[in-house]
């Protein structure tokens, strides 16, 4: 992956070189992340053996262990763990709110895209094939999941070329890339997850990616100023997709303001939590590479390593 | 250099500045409008509708209003530029009509005298006026081949050759004007006095140039002769009147005079000098080649008030006397039944003029308009302009003009002259017009997406 250094300023020499080190933590600890520790969910027909069970009418009389069924009299068949490359997508938000710079140095739109940069970067040397889906005015498909040579290249180029616009909905961006992918695999949404319907369809899109066995993660990107943490003093506040609602608030009195935010997501963790999928709340003012440490870490606490 | 012709209309600009300054930083405005994703979450505040902003929101904008403002002042103020002038220079201004033929001569010596003698020897310029052409400068050796006007020049052809011979000459910024004429009442136009000042808003140093008419008239009307002789009467009246009229001591006026009276005054009016008779006339006056034959006194002949030829009415019930106008005499005013009232009439050198009635009785001297009647007697020969007498003291001092400044800045009058910068002051305002529309119908658009 050499090779790939340079090609983007959404991977400045800087990055790489922390993310190096990310990824010899990614190894041992990341499922998915790490080349050659990542296992398959599918049990099929590899080289390594993975367990027995017992016989069910249908299965393939090839996979009978004849051996253990001289030994036991009963039928069993032999299960392998399959090691492949997991097909993931990163899906980014391109609608107009997320072109929001707020007091942050950058829009949650590059925020996001430096994340999902630095994200195929790291699936990639670990043998996965990322592609990227993006929706704002409407669903858009970028690269298709791949895992080759000069894929990253393209995938920066992709990401480059997004552009904040239009008002999209993340329920049905994540229906397509569901049924976009060939067989389970990862699901990466990048969004600030301001539904309309307060996330309802999102956490039915989820759930039932959840139902097919795909993993599912929700990276939340959005600024302090719009979380209530940052005092944005007195303006007549309009939400970037509906421009036509106006409210004169004074943001750093609005005690409820905060409050009603924080609500909103802690509601939409818990919904996707109980489906199954994870939920990760990142702010633009967090470094990038430390803001992807955070993720590591907490996924590492979530998911030990299969010995 | 660039003058203002109106420069209370720049003080009005900059007034008019303060407006928008004012505007910018007292006006309550909303308050910014900015993007945030997640303004559904907001409670309104109604208290933030309106804000008063301590500092101006639109610098642009508000140097655009000021800009225009200004220049809407300016645009009015008739702006004009005109070349550098400095330092004072001394104009002599010279008749050069047919006026001075007879005396062209002491004419020229004394416009040269006064070129040697002005207050600023150094930048002398001689300017002459009646010639055939418009008034222009010439050098004093010129003089005796300069070839003169054939025409009579009047008193305002020369002052406006001077304002114009002074305003083209660019060297001067203040300039003291010597002004070598024979002033006559020939050469007096109507309306010349109250134009006096707009046309040389100086004072002038007249040299007059003397006739046979100038130095008859000064025998006889000599510095000591006195209000006439008349028989009691407001003689206070009738001096303020005469001091009004700058000719206090000029003429000769006299109240019913005797036979034995009126003898050497109409000797002094046949040598030059104007006498104004009044009241009863004795029966002899007729045979003396008065304007009027005298008739019989009617003292309460209800004849009602006087009327001048100007229009102006004075009195009610005056007791008159009755007559006929002499041949060639002209009327001076009538009373109310249309009967002549006041006449004159040229005698030798002088003149006569008698009025009807008395002249110092309280119905005429407690009008206000007493001065004009005894303008219009004093100048009741030379009225119509056909007299070519000599000027009398108060016309000669509407003509020096003593209450004005001997040194006059030439840069004021010469603001007519120079290039009109009006027609380029609106087009820039205009421009700023423009602009300000132009940042105003922008900054909408600019702010709401920010």
């Amino acid at each position: 992956m050499d090779s790939t250094n340079g090609t983007s300023e959404l991977l400045p020499a800087e990055i790489l070189e922390r993310l190096g080190s990310l990824d010899l933590v990614a190894r041992t600890i990341v499922r998915g992340f790490v080349s050659g520790a990542h296992r398959s969910p599918f049990l099929g027909s590899g080289e390594d053996f993975s367990r027995h069970r017992a016989y069910q009418q249908g299965d393939d009389v090839r996979r009978l262990d004849w051996k253990l069924y001289g030994r036991t009299d009963r039928l069993y068949v032999r299960l392998f763990q399959e090691d492949s490359n997991l097909q993931a997508f990163l899906v980014v938000d391109t609608s107009e709110s997320m072109g929001f710079v707020g007091d942050g140095a950058v829009s949650k739109l590059r925020y996001s895209q430096f994340l999902a940069a630095a994200l195929a970067h790291v699936m990639l040397r670990g043998g996965d094939a990322p592609g990227l889906a993006s929706f704002g005015a409407r669903t858009a498909y970028h690269v298709p999941p791949r895992n080759r040579s000069g894929h990253l290249h393209d995938l920066l180029l992709a990401l480059e070329r997004l552009t904040p616009g239009g008002t999209g909905s993340a329920a049905q961006a994540l229906d397509e890339v569901g049924g976009a992918l060939r067989r389970r695999g990862r699901i990466i949404l990048l969004s600030d997850c301001l539904e309309e319907d307060g996330g309802q369809a999102l956490l039915g899109a989820v759930g039932r990616l959840r139902a097919r066995g795909d993993e599912v993660i929700v990276v939340r990107v959005a600024s302090s100023l719009e979380l209530g943490e940052a005092d944005g003093g007195a303006a007549r506040y309009f939400d970037p997709e509906r421009p036509h609602e106006v409210t004169a608030a004074v943001l750093g009195s609005d005690a409820g303001f905060r409050q009603r935010v924080a609500a909103y997501y802690t509601t939409l963790q818990r919904g996707l939590e109980e489906r199954g999928a994870e939920y990760v709340g990142l702010t633009t003012d967090q470094p990038l590479v430390s803001a992807l440490g955070v993720w590591l870490m907490s996924r590492a606490r979530r998911e030990p390593v299969r010995s | 250099m660039i003058t203002a012709l109106v420069p209370a209309f720049l003080a009005a600009g900059v007034a008019l500045a303060m407006v928008p300054i004012a505007l910018h930083f007292i006006a309550r405005r909303p308050p910014d409008l900015r993007p945030l994703p997640t303004a559904r979450f907001l409670t309104e505040d109604a208290r933030t509708f309106l804000r008063v902003r301590r500092t101006p929101s639109d610098v642009r904008l508000l140097l655009v209003r000021i800009g225009f403002a200004l220049l809407l002042g300016a645009s009015f103020a008739g702006m004009t530029w005109t070349a550098d002038r400095a330092g004072m220079g001394h104009v002599v201004l010279l008749d050069a009509s047919v006026d001075a033929l007879g005396d062209w001569n002491t004419s020229v010596a004394l416009a040269r005298a006064a070129v040697e003698e002005g207050p600023a020897a150094s930048g002398a310029v001689l300017v002459a006026y009646g010639l055939d052409g418009p008034a222009r400068v010439v050098r004093p050796e010129e003089l005796e081949t300069l070839e003169r006007g054939e025409r009579r020049a009047t008193l305002e052809g020369g002052l406006r050759g001077l304002r114009a011979a002074i305003v083209s000459d660019t060297r001067f910024e203040d300039v003291a004007v010597t002004w070598v004429v024979r002033p006559t009442w020939a050469a007096w136009s109507a309306g010349l006095g109250p134009m006096r000042s707009e046309l040389w808003p100086g004072r002038i140093d007249v040299r007059a140039v003397p006739s046979r008419e100038a130095e008859a008239v000064g025998a006889s009307d000599g510095a000591g002769v006195a209000v006439g002789s008349t028989a009691g009467g407001d003689t206070t009246s009738l001096g303020r009147a005469l001091s009004a009229l700058g000719g206090a001591g000029t003429w000769v006026f006299a109240e019913s005079p005797s036979a034995e009276a009126l003898a050497p005054l109409l000797d002094r009016a046949r040598a030059g000098a104007t006498v104004v008779l009044s009241g009863r006339l004795p029966a002899t006056a007729a045979t003396g080649g008065l304007p009027w034959i005298a008739g019989t006194a009617e003292p309460n002949g209800g004849r009602g008030g006087l009327a001048l030829a100007s229009g102006i009415r004075l009195g009610t019930a005056l007791p008159a006397q009755t007559g006929e106008p002499a041949p060639g005499a002209r009327v001076l005013a009538v009373f109310e039944d249309a009967t002549p009232a006041a006449v004159a009439h040229s005698l030798g050198d002088g003149c006569v003029a008698y009025l009807a009635t008395g002249l110092h009785g309280p119905a005429l001297t407690a009008n206000p308009d007493y001065p004009a009647l005894v303008e219009s007697l004093g100048r009741g020969c030379v009225v119509f302009g056909d007299v070519d007498g000599p000027l009398d003291v108060g016309a000669l001092r509407t003509l020096e003009g003593p209450s004005l400044e001997a040194e006059v800045n030439v840069a004021s009058l010469a603001a007519s002259q120079g290039v009109p910068l009006t027609r380029w002051l609106v087009l820039l305002a205009l421009l700023f017009l423009l602009a300000e529309v132009a940042l105003t119908r922008s900054g909408r658009p600019r702010e709401a997406t920010s």
